[in-house]
């Protein structure tokens, strides 16, 4: 064997180690049937207890910002237990009016739990803002939702229950985009957030290491107050947050219901979803960096921490190897044994899809949803080009952070997931 | 449930039962490995099928390559992969016997593998290590899984394959990597033989009915997805070598083509015919009622019922293993190609629906002597059964297959083209240490198909082959196509060794032609004479000292083989301790003998040194040549009346007789001296001794008759040249016929080879008297008078030598059936080189290697070209 057909052996079989274990944590969940309850949200609620502060960072959200306070006011939760704070930056007059608008109709209905905090110093990130409204809020449980967010009634009754009943200092529950048939790209982004909060974060939870997501997530004042707040100089704020939990050996509890999830949208156009992805990696690349993780007490958690940070890289790679290697399949005689060796990958992405259709199944199932028609085809069209797209996000995140370009790409909010609500 | 449990937490009970299920399990491997292990290297006869794939992990192994011929995707490979793997793990291919005896070992594992895993499926499904054991005592004794399961067969490892994925499926309680796991097995299952694929629908039907509500979705998907891809590494490999299907117009199917495709020998399986199994002349019918039932009726009429029963009245899972069975049979009964090892493949799968129906029959909570009165009866059934086909444990049926190959590793030079069955295949291939290696060993399906073997290697040419190694049943095979190579070769063979255990016989024949091998064997037995017999130019003889007919035969062998060094340390040496003043060479270098010359090795020897002129381009020798070819006519040749008569030698030549030995006489030498030696007339010698010959052969020589065969000496009347009356007082062997005299044959045929004297066929022709012996007896006996009574029995190499040229020349085929019989066999490989016969007289091993020289006619005649 040449040379560079073991280098092609060994990067396809650390490619098929790689795809197998993302296979493993897609199917974490379901892997014991007989382990489901643990996953799952209580069936009963213990009376509420918990007073909760329900932060609001928002910038340019004029649009859809009233209509993610009335989100909140509708929880199924004694009102004198929630507080909801919008927190803006000076130069955002129209967000600012919009909700000092709201502030005022609902004064005037008797509500009087919302509030708005105006800041005007550097920076402008989502960070900075939620350290602000964590610092001007009391109520003992802090939690974070974003403008664009459609929040169900019941989740403080299941925070507070799991809180209440377990003694858990942090709960994650479910986040999911839903309009999954708006976009070319929608689904398989749908199904990212699918088989990440519903069943690879509870391995994250197994292990002791979890990258927390940016919303519906629930700390105690307490432990917030303990870990010095969020990181103002990091683009993944929630990522960052997550680890140093779990470097202090806290215990994270996540909770998926597929009817108490938050509703969220997928990017509305491709640039979008490249924006925030790129921001994304480029945020766990810095953490990564960062290498807060290594003081983590076992070498599972470092390896963990290591593969879900550093995955950006491995995107970027893939992208890059992925053409060589469909060249040399179909193009360049090999011997049979290395030829197969190159395929395995192949066949992993096509397992990739298999699990992607049948999550995408459940999915539809779980809320109720119609299935398009031609939907697998859909799927498998678009399968290998969202691939790249991950793979060019990927690329710019690791461009940009070695170039050290720090700036937030903000995504755009639409509305368009609050019209596919069943 | 499992007994992998922390058994602390076990109830008492519980843990009871896991202990005796433990127990049972480990008491039924025992048994079943002692079972199979016992003679598994005797019976059943070694199957050329359990030597192609012996053949093929060799070639996975050693060669590179998944066949070690062009592979044609007739299987999938995993199976062979597998042996290839066990081979390599227990070092190499001869640990255990012959190939065969360690495919053979992997095949008591594997079989005691497929035992645990159906007893841990049954143990599963019942919750009675009971009702376990008894369907394991069902498979463990059936004479059918110990004949069979002895095979190294793709089946047997199939079926474990199988098993472990029907397990992984049993046994499933909610985790998914079971189920995966399970569909990777199965997959492989279906690489080893993709028989296995008619059990997909049912294993499909399994995973759909078992699976937990929660993730049902994921688990079929991700079995499917397990089975699919593992299989679909088959097609993927043949897409890869451009062999998955063949879109040109000359598909193999139109038989015109050569391109093998995995499509087209799928196509080809599927439409091997085996006709509709209630015909009784189909392969299922005929397996069915001709081994089958004959060897265990019971394992398969019980299996058959309790599966139909199984899958009327059981649960899922149940009757997932009753549909198992039900459709390994329909499998069997669809009208295609069935041969006899195919129920391998059923009988797990009957064993556990035995098994099955036992239980529910005499459950848990039922009486529980029932279950183990049914268990005494299996027990005995089982034992009576294989008390009966005792054979399975007594009879050494691959002996013949051993000796075979013993004999043929002594006997065979290694360069031999060898058509043989596939069951030796490895063994000959690659000999164990110190034992010879047979590259030109070829399997008969390949010569006689093949166009790389048949065409590229032999060029359409039955003499191209030298031997076959004839197993039970071959010489059908190849009268089936007679315009084959095979039947060709078979049909011009002569059988030189047997081997028989029974009615089943092998048989080593060797080609009518003097082929590929024999060059290997003058290259290896002159080697080896070399070696053995020279020191420092000296032929170390009989006895202490040299005879200067070794010595000049050496030198004639040397100037043949083209080893100038050898010839020159030859010729210095009986320059130095042989040659006298006037220029003879004397018959020993043994001191105090009175010395004397013998003509023909004078003749020899001066032949030798004409041909080493020509040969070398080197004059010296040719001077030498001559000088030794004038002191012979000085010392040997007597002219009466101006005839010139030869005699054996000086001391032949008396006052009132000459001696005259008609083996000294060299005609092709002489024509040679008299182109060199003007001074003599050789000439007349060459025309008077022929006469002579003709006449001493002819005349009764005072016995009562003559039988025309030379004499040893003879006596003719020093003044009038005529042969004496009287012929007592001669030396040695007197007018008798023994292997000196039979060596007149050996250089009148190399004269009439040479030179096409009419006066050498002539008198070739006069020989009817051995020919007849021949035709009679097959056997020369080792001395004849000369009126032809046999006077010693005994048989004698060189004469067989002596006269080949003679047979070759007069009868063609009685030669080549000489040739075979006689002298290939006398053909001995061992450690300290190779031998003719004993390997102790020298002048054997010197004709040996002459005439098989002449036998592959490279004698030639450099001095005329």
């Amino acid at each position: 064997m040449s040379g560079f057909e073991v280098a092609l052996v060994v990067i396809s079989l650390l490619l098929l180690a790689q795809v197998s274990f993302s296979s493993y944590l897609m199917l974490y969940a379901w892997n014991d049937a007989r382990r489901s309850d643990d996953f799952a949200a209580p069936k009963e609620f213990v009376p509420p207890q918990k007073s909760f502060t329900v932060l609001l960072p928002a910038r340019h959200e004029e649009a859809v910002i009233q209509h993610t306070i009335d989100g909140v006011l509708r929880a199924n939760y004694p009102r004198e237990l929630l507080e909801i704070v919008v927190i803006c930056r000076i130069d955002d007059p129209g967000t600012i009016q919009k909700v000092q608008e709201k502030i005022v109709e609902l004064v005037d209905q008797g509500v009087h739990n919302v509030r708005l905090i105006v800041f005007q110093d550097l920076p402008i990130n989502k960070p900075h803002g939620l350290n602000i409204g964590f610092r001007n809020t009391h109520n003992e449980i802090v939690t974070i939702f974003d403008s664009e967010d459609e929040i169900h009634p019941d989740v403080f009754n299941v925070v507070n229950t799991v809180m209440v009943t377990e003694g858990v200092n942090v709960v994650q529950s479910g986040v999911q985009l839903m309009n999954f048939d708006s976009k070319w790209f929608s689904a398989l982004n749908v199904l990212e957030y699918f088989f990440w909060f519903k069943s690879r974060l509870h391995f994250h939870a197994e292990v002791g290491i979890i990258p927390l997501g940016g919303n519906t997530v629930f700390f105690t004042r307490e432990i917030i107050n303990r870990i010095g707040g969020w990181d103002e100089t990091c683009l993944t704020e929630d990522a960052d947050i997550g680890i140093r939990l779990s470097q202090m050996g806290e215990r994270i509890r996540v909770v998926y219901e597929d009817l108490f999830v938050t509703r969220e949208e997928t990017p509305p156009t491709v640039e979008q979803f490249i924006k925030q992805r790129t921001r994304w990696n480029q945020g766990f690349l810095q953490v990564l960096q960062a290498g807060a993780y290594w003081s983590l007490p076992k070498l599972s958690q470092r390896l963990l921490a290591v593969f879900t940070l550093a995955s950006p890289v491995l995107q970027a790679f893939t992208t890059f190897y992925i053409p060589i290697s469909l060249y040399t399949m179909l193009f360049v005689q090999m011997p049979p044994l290395v030829a197969m060796i190159l395929w395995l990958p192949a066949y992993m992405l096509i397992g990739q899809y298999v699990l992607n259709w049948i999550g995408l199944r459940e999915f539809v199932r779980a809320h109720n949803l119609q299935m398009p028609p031609l939907m697998w085809l859909r799927l498998l069209i678009a399968f290998y080009p969202f691939q790249i797209l991950l793979g060019i996000s990927a690329i710019r995140g690791v461009y940009r952070h070695l170039r050290g370009t720090n700036n937030w790409e903000k995504t755009k909010h639409v509305n368009a997931h609050r019209g596919v609500t069943a | 449930m499992s007994i992998s449990l922390a058994p602390a937490t076990l109830p008492d009970a519980q843990r009871q039962h896991a202990l005796w299920s433990t127990l049972s399990m480990l008491g039924l491997a025992l048994l079943s490995a002692v079972v199979h292990s016992y003679n598994m290297f005797g019976f059943p006869l070694y199957l050329g099928d359990e030597g192609i794939y012996m053949a093929q992990a060799y070639a996975v192994a050693r060669l590179g390559s998944l066949t070690p011929y062009p592979y044609w995707y007739d299987h999938a490979p995993a199976g062979w992969i597998l042996i290839a793997a066990w081979s390599v793990l227990t070092g190499g291919f001869h640990t255990f016997g012959t190939a065969i005896d360690g495919g053979r070992t992997l095949m008591l594992l594997l079989h005691v593998s497929a035992l645990v895993l159906l007893f841990r499926i049954l143990l599963h499904l019942t919750q009675s290590s009971l009702a376990a054991t008894i369907g394991g005592l069902f498979y463990a004794l059936s004479p059918l899984t110990v004949v069979y399961g002895r095979m190294v067969l793709l089946d047997n490892i199939m079926v474990v394959f199988v098993l472990a994925g029907t397990l992984l499926l049993v046994n499933y309680d909610g985790q998914l990597w079971r189920l995966f796991v399970g569909s990777l097995l199965f997959g492989v299952s279906v690489l080893t033989k993709e028989s296995a694929l008619v059990l997909l629908p049912v294993l499909v039907f399994g995973v759909w009915t078992l699976v937990s509500r929660q993730h049902s979705s994921f688990a079929r998907g991700i079995w499917l997805f397990g089975a699919i891809a593992t299989i679909s590494l088959y097609p993927l490999y043949a897409a890869l070598r451009r062999e998955l299907i063949d879109f040109s117009l000359s598909s193999p199917l139109s038989g015109t083509g050569n391109q093998v495709t995995l499509v087209g020998a799928v196509l080809w399986q599927i439409s091997r015919s085996g006709g509709a199994p209630w015909d009784a002349q189909s392969d299922f019918f005929q397996a069915l009622t001709g081994s089958w039932l004959v060897r265990d009726p019971w394992i398969l009429g019980l299996g058959l019922a309790a599966a139909c029963w199984n899958l009327v009245r059981g649960t899922t899972r149940i009757r997932l293993i009753a549909l198992l069975g039900l459709v390994s049979w329909l499998s069997l009964m669809r009208g295609g190609l069935v041969l006899d090892f195919y129920v391998i493949g059923l009988l797990p799968f009957m064993a556990m629906n035995i098994g099955l129906a036992t239980a529910r029959v005499a459950g848990p909570g039922r009486a529980p002597g029932v279950l183990i009165a049914l268990l005494a009866v299996t027990g005995v059934l089982g034992f009576t059964n294989l008390s009966r086909q005792s054979e399975i444990f007594t009879l050494d049926m691959t002996t013949t297959q051993r000796q075979a190959l013993a004999w043929v590793r002594q006997h065979v030079p290694a360069d031999a083209q060898i058509i043989i069955d596939d069951d030796l295949w490895v063994d000959l291939r690659d000999g164990p240490a110190g034992q010879p290696s047979f590259p030109g060993a070829h399997s008969h399906w390949k010569v006689a198909n093949d166009p790389a073997v048949y065409r590229d290697l032999f060029n359409q040419d039955w003499r191209n082959i030298d031997y076959l190694i004839m197993t039970p049943g071959l010489e059908e095979i190849f009268k089936r196509e007679q315009d084959r190579l095979p039947y060709q070769a078979w049909s011009h063979s002569t059988p030189v060794a047997r081997f028989n255990v029974g009615d089943a016989a092998i048989e080593v024949r060797r080609v009518n032609s003097a082929g590929i091998a024999i060059k290997d064997t003058l290259r290896a037995s002159y080697q080896s004479f070399i070696e053995n017999h020279v020191r420092e130019g000296r032929v170390i003889g009989n006895g202490e000292y040299t005879d200067v007919r070794d010595q000049a035969g050496a030198m004639l062998m040397a100037v043949w083989n083209d080893d100038q060094p050898t010839f020159d340390a030859l010729w210095r040496w009986a320059q130095f301790r042989l040659q006298a003043e006037d220029g003879r060479l004397l018959h020993t270098n043994a001191p105090g003998v009175t010395p004397q010359t013998f003509a023909d090795a004078n003749a020899d020897a001066a032949l030798a040194l004409l041909l080493a002129e020509r040969r070398w381009n080197d004059a010296s020798y040719g001077r030498e040549g001559l000088r030794i070819a004038r002191a012979l006519w000085a010392s040997s040749v007597v002219e009466i009346d101006g005839r010139p008569y030869l005699a054996a030698g000086d001391w032949a030549i008396e006052d009132e007789r000459i001696i005259f030995a008609p083996a000294s006489f060299v005609p092709y030498a002489y024509r040679m001296f008299a182109a060199v030696d003007p001074e003599h007339n050789w000439w007349w010698l060459l025309d008077n001794t022929y006469q002579l010959l003709a006449q001493v052969s002819a005349t009764d020589l005072g016995e009562n008759r003559s039988a025309g065969i030379p004499p040893t000496y003879v006596a003719l009347n020093r003044q009038t040249g005529a042969i004496k009356l009287d012929q007592r007082g001669l030396p040695g062997a007197g007018t008798a016929f023994e292997s000196d005299a039979a060596l007149t044959y050996w250089r009148i045929a190399l004269d009439a080879r040479w030179h096409q004297d009419g006066r050498a066929d002539s008198y070739l022709k006069t020989a009817a008297f051995l020919f007849d012996e021949w035709a009679r007896k097959g056997t020369l006996a080792g001395r004849y008078a000369h009126n032809g009574t046999v006077q010693r029995e005994e048989v004698s190499l060189q004469l067989y030598s002596a006269v080949l040229p003679l047979f070759l020349t007069v009868d063609e085929s009685a030669g080549h059936a000489l040739y075979a019989t006689r002298i290939s066999t006398a053909y001995t490989h061992t450690p300290s080189g190779v031998r003719w016969g004993d390997g102790k007289n020298v002048a054997e091993q010197r004709w040996a290697w002459l005439t098989s020289a002449f036998y592959l006619d490279i004698l030639d005649n450099t001095w005329n070209n």
